[in-house]
């Protein structure tokens, strides 16, 4: 099965996440890279029209983190020590749980399938067994290269079932 | 005018604050609580112009807290911003006052619609 390129727009994506964080975030499509099931990955899982699992959402701990402190506004020195501690840290967890759940509008599209995050699966944990054959074999997926103004950069994938 | 934001996760606490400034309540006064708790004390001493609030809290749920207000008899415009919105609980929030339940993730363009008339 071949995997496509997920059709995105980036600056709507670019636009959705500078209203959300209140920082500028900029950014471009990159390469995909390992993300999936290294560790530091944070992982957002969607359902698909309530049915089953459709949709995964891969983040660097950087991002996460930077996005989680961003969204907040909490100091930015919680991003290092995130990646430092391999684990979202201070509350940031429940932040990019936010993220997540506000970055579905990323997939949905008008009249398509309806994606809803049903969970948050943080670094060190293991992936639910119904979601992996989704990061094996996936129809479509999409890199970016994100940078959040004056928290931090990293790599977000968007990877469709 | 003041807002006052009830929910647990300050999270999402912002995110509505942050999309409240984008269609225009950019001039308005922020308060937060925490639960529904906070949020009854915080109007009974000083009532907000509107409340948007979080169902599912602890201490006191955004519910409960709609129905401690009309115990209080006290009205105001009162909206739930929620992660769910079953026909029950829309049903609930209706026969109790709410002018609207917007369920998350939403849009400024959903809140915007939402708040419009009020």
């Amino acid at each position: 099965m071949t995997t496509a390129t997920l059709e995105l727009s980036l600056p709507v994506a670019l636009s959705m996440f500078t209203d959300l964080l209140g920082k500028k975030v900029t950014g471009t499509e990159a390469e995909p890279t390992s993300l999936d099931g290294a560790d530091g990955t944070v992982r957002g899982v969607y359902m698909a029209d309530g049915q089953v699992p459709g949709a995964v959402y891969l983040l660097d701990l950087e991002l996460a983190a930077a996005m989680g402190a961003a969204l907040v506004m909490m100091p930015a020195g919680l991003v290092k020590e995130s990646v430092s501690e391999k684990a979202l840290v201070a509350g940031l967890g429940e932040n990019s749980f936010e993220v997540l759940n506000v970055a579905s509008r990323l997939v949905n599209r008008a009249g398509g399938v309806h994606y809803k995050l049903r969970e948050q699966v943080l670094p060190g944990a293991p992936l639910p067994e119904d979601v992996a054959p989704i990061l094996e074999a996936p129809s479509q997926r999409v890199d970016l290269e994100l940078t959040v103004e004056g928290y931090g950069s990293g790599r977000l994938a968007i990877v469709i079932a | 005018m003041r807002i006052l934001l009830v929910d647990d996760s300050k999270a999402m606490r912002m995110i509505v604050m942050r999309q409240l400034r984008q269609i225009g309540y950019g001039d308005s006064e922020f308060i937060e609580a925490n639960n529904g708790r906070e949020a009854l004390d915080l109007i009974m001493a000083d009532a907000p112009s509107l409340v948007l609030c979080d169902w599912n809290m602890p201490e006191m749920s955004g519910i409960e807290l709609l129905t401690a207000l009309n115990t209080n008899n006290v009205k105001l415009p009162f909206g739930f911003v929620t992660s769910e919105g079953t026909p029950e609980m829309r049903k609930l929030a209706e026969d109790a006052g709410a002018r609207f339940l917007v369920s998350k993730p939403f849009t400024a363009d959903d809140l915007e619609h939402a708040l419009a008339g009020i």
